[in-house]
């Protein structure tokens, strides 16, 4: 494809966007698109998380578009490689990639990454978000969690497992830390199970995990979740408070998990894909099986996706610069 | 509801004609990629698991278990006879299993693991049913400070995995473990000898590494000798065992099946070191322990027998305690999740039929695999009479696929070739690989499960002597320790290594 092509076509499909307006309706220039497969790049290994909502979303999406969307892992160095590879793919609207809270974060983690959050991509959605449970072991005899920070204010220096360096329930860690003021020191794991496994042994008396892999043990009682990271209840665990209710108001950490383009990509793709993701998430099938792997579903449109990227690249780089964390 | 009961429950899911169906695609699927270096179950299932939700959940698990553990039983072939291990486990089995191949013993080799692997995933599925619970609290007296102590144990040992100089095998050990710390520092992130490459910060790969000094450098030094002959192998002999290689491989196959039990049920590490484990023990304690490393049956009996019952037992942390021992298994816990199911050790009573079902699917998906294998051991040992000018170009592609898809990337392929090389130079200077694979296999485990051992006692190393499991191991080091310094042991090992240097 020449660059006058895209030249031609995202003025068009400026001016058609600026004309559809707010009825989804695609401009006619989108018609054509997609005429091939689309790529969907996941920058982790096969089996995460993000890679899991990846599979249930390209399915989706395929019936939508009518063109296949495959899933292709791009893991290492957290994610850096599969984003810095789709920053400076075509913008074509035939790669698109499915980023996690380190699309955020590591431009403050790291001395150096290989894309710009704001200048090389174009958002597309929002698609869901992740609450994570503060847990402890019941050995720590807190149940609430003002219980646990009168403890931790009176033996400082107590460990909080998480599943790794500059993981969102890390920085879960160190916001809890710098607001309640407390001394409380991070013990990384190496994955989710093993930071679980730390808790129930008792290794470390508290811990940051992702819903779906704390659950079963709060839900048997080997572990007690003393609030939740987001603004709403888990709807997995409606009992257990967000921590912004619990005595830390403002408090809030959302493992965001977002649909981007590489920037350029013409809007009218964007609008169309942005549309298809918002309608599918509308689904309460959808909804239902997302709820389950422990996402909140969201679906937001491109605009709004922006607003939040500005807002949690700026929120990180405090917080990691105050808590001093790098991998530099 | 007591055990019979319970697997009569069991045997009414399992042995479903549409489960009986799911749990043969499960297994073939796990074959296939076991076979083929650098696809591994976690992709697999990560790919099918959509595919699941719409199946019952017995059906669904039942399959997803079976590429796990499918998966380990394929993955010795192509180290059997093409030298190509994929995964730690498979490159015990290298060792002594192409030996065996190359010497015409191939289909001895192949059943042999067949067998033994069959042999130990009846037991350990047994072990499964009648002591799951009871086991379960086992994982959780494992904490970093005795998982250290263990895998330092398993270090010290693998001097055993070398039969030439004690020196040049800790020296391949500490060149493993030195390769295995390149990438981000687990601790604080830090990236550590990654040159500023992006590649690099999740580590060396295993692939690259273990199919590069393995496959590759054994091309390069087949193309030494040129001309020689035009097959990798003369004889192609029995496909089946003789009455006394029967005798043989019995006490092996027991032994490793009750160490990879064991290793199975925990989740930090234990997998991983079952098969080198009993590579170790069976040298160890061998008559002529100069046999190993070339071509010694045993090697290839216990090893395996090992690395299945393992696959077993690992389902013992996940189903009582919802703890993942590998990438699959917490792939599994989403499957359990997505189905309604909340692993924990409520399932047992909660859901009788899919826990019990599952147990009883293992054992038929075992009896699969055999039924599976056997007949395909004829087709692969044929694929050792190809000739070297067609075989070997091919061996590289297949490695150069393993290598790329890991990361989809071609830094994957370079790694490949730069540890052929190394491979190739290590062998000439008489230097031998499992030491150093196993170094790079246990490296990060013990980096890790040291630093954060002294990170909760901030600081204070007695902690390695407060616990009496870590004492009971790192007393086991040291008995290791002093019988290779003892007189007696290395007079032994040297009068084995000139008596058979043949």
């Amino acid at each position: 494809m020449s660059k006058s092509t895209f030249t031609r076509r995202t003025a068009a499909g400026l001016l058609a966007a600026a004309c559809g307006g707010l009825l989804g309706v695609g401009p006619a220039l989108a018609q054509g698109y997609p005429d091939k497969e689309v790529r969907l790049v996941v920058p982790f290994s096969a089996g995460g998380s993000t890679d899991q909502l990846a599979r249930i979303l390209a399915e989706k999406l395929s019936d939508k578009l009518g063109k296949r969307v495959l899933v292709d892992n791009v893991p290492g160095a957290g994610g850096n490689i599969g984003m810095g590879m789709v920053a400076r793919a075509a913008p074509d609207g035939y790669t698109l990639i499915l980023v996690s809270s380190s699309f955020v974060v590591n431009p403050s983690l790291y001395a150096k990454t290989p894309y710009d959050p704001k200048a090389d991509f174009a958002p597309i959605s929002y698609i869901a978000s992740a609450p994570s449970f503060l847990i402890a072991n019941p050995k720590l005899g807190v149940k609430t969690f003002p219980e646990f920070l009168a403890k931790a204010k009176a033996e400082p220096g107590m460990f909080y497992a998480s599943p790794g360096i500059g993981t969102a329930q890390h920085l879960a860690g160190e916001l809890l830390k710098k607001q309640a003021q407390i001394d409380i020191e991070h013990a990384p794991f190496n994955g989710a199970g093993p930071g679980v496994t730390a808790v129930l042994s008792n290794e470390a008396p508290i811990g940051f995990a992702s819903v779906p892999s704390a659950i079963q043990h709060v839900q048997s009682g080997a572990l007690v979740a003393l609030g939740v990271t987001t603004l709403e209840p888990s709807a997995s665990a409606p009992d257990v408070p967000p921590l912004d209710k619990a005595g830390l108001p403002g408090y809030e950490v959302d493992h965001l998990q977002g649909l981007l383009a590489p920037a350029g990509t013409p809007p009218e793709v964007i609008a169309k894909l942005s549309t298809a993701v918002q309608e599918i998430m509308a689904d309460p099938q959808m909804k239902e099986r997302l709820v389950k792997l422990g996402f909140v579903p969201v679906g937001s449109t491109p605009a709004a996706f922006a607003t939040t990227i500005d807002t949690q690249v700026a929120k990180w780089k405090g917080v990691i610069s105050s808590a001093g964390i790098t991998a530099k | 509801m007591d055990l019979f009961q319970a697997l009569l429950t069991g045997a009414a899911t399992a042995f479903a004609p549409i489960n009986i169906l799911y749990c043969f695609i499960g297994v073939l699927l796990g074959t296939i990629v076991g076979v083929l270096p650098g696809v591994g179950p976690t992709a697999t299932v990560a790919l099918l698991l959509p595919a699941t939700f719409s199946l019952d959940p017995a059906s669904g698990i039942i399959m997803l278990a079976g590429i796990y553990y499918g998966a380990q039983y394929g993955g010795s072939t192509t180290a059997i006879l093409l030298n190509l291990p994929g995964e730690s486990s498979s490159a015990v089995t290298a060792i002594d299993g192409y030996r065996m191949a190359q010497q015409g013993r191939a289909g001895t080799a192949l059943a042999t693991a067949a067998l033994g692997s069959f042999f130990a995933g009846t037991v350990a599925t047994m072990i499964l049913a009648v002591a799951a619970p009871a086991l379960s609290q086992v994982a959780l007296q494992f904490r970093s400070v005795e998982y250290f102590s263990l895998i330092l144990l398993g270090l010290v040992t693998s001097v055993l995995l070398a039969h030439g100089s004690i020196l040049k095998a800790l020296a391949m050990i500490a060149l493993g473990v030195l390769l295995s710390l390149v990438g981000q520092d687990v601790a604080t992130g830090t990236p550590r000898f990654t040159f500023d490459l992006f590649q690099l910060y999740n580590g060396i790969d295993f692939v690259a590494v273990s199919v590069g000094v393995y496959g590759i450098s054994e091309i390069l030094r087949n193309l030494e000798n040129t001309g020689a002959r035009s097959t990798m192998v003369h004889a192609l002999s029995r496909l089946w065992l003789t009455r006394k290689e029967f005798r043989e491989i019995a006490a092996p196959v027991v032994r490793g099946t009750a160490l990879g039990s064991f290793f199975g049920i925990l989740p930090g590490g234990g997998h991983v070191l079952s098969s080198f484990a009993s590579y170790s023990l069976e040298k160890a304690i061998a008559r002529e322990p100069s046999r190993f490393g070339r071509g010694a049956i045993e090697g290839v009996a216990g090893p395996e027998s090992a690395n299945n019952a393992a696959a077993q037992t690992s389902f013992i942390p996940l189903l009582t305690l919802g703890l993942p021992a590998h990438p699959v298994m917490a792939l599994m816990i989403g499957a359990f999740i997505m189905q309604g199911i909340v692993p924990g050790p409520q399932v047992i009573s909660s859901e009788p039929q899919l826990f019990w079902g599952l147990i009883v699917s293992m054992w038929i998906g075992n009896l699969l695999l055999v039924i599976l294998n056997l007949p395909l051991i004829g087709i692969w040992v044929k694929l050792l009479s190809i000739r070297y000018d067609a075989l070997f170009p091919a061996i590289v592609a297949f490695s150069c696929i393993g290598a790329y898809s890991v990361m989809s990337s071609g830094f994957g392929v370079l790694l490949l070739a730069l540890f052929g090389v190394l491979g190739y130079v290590l062998v000439r200077f008489g230097c031998e690989l499992a030491p150093f694979i196993l170094g790079f296999v246990l490296g990060p485990l013990l980096e890790e499960h040291f630093r954060r051992a002294m990170m909760f006692s901030r600081g204070d190393p007695t902690v390695f002597l407060q616990s009496p499991i870590s004492v009971g191991f790192i007393l086991l080091s040291l008995l290791a320790l002093g019988a290779m310094m003892m007189p007696g042991f290395r007079r032994r090992r040297a009068e084995i290594f000139t008596s058979s240097d043949d």
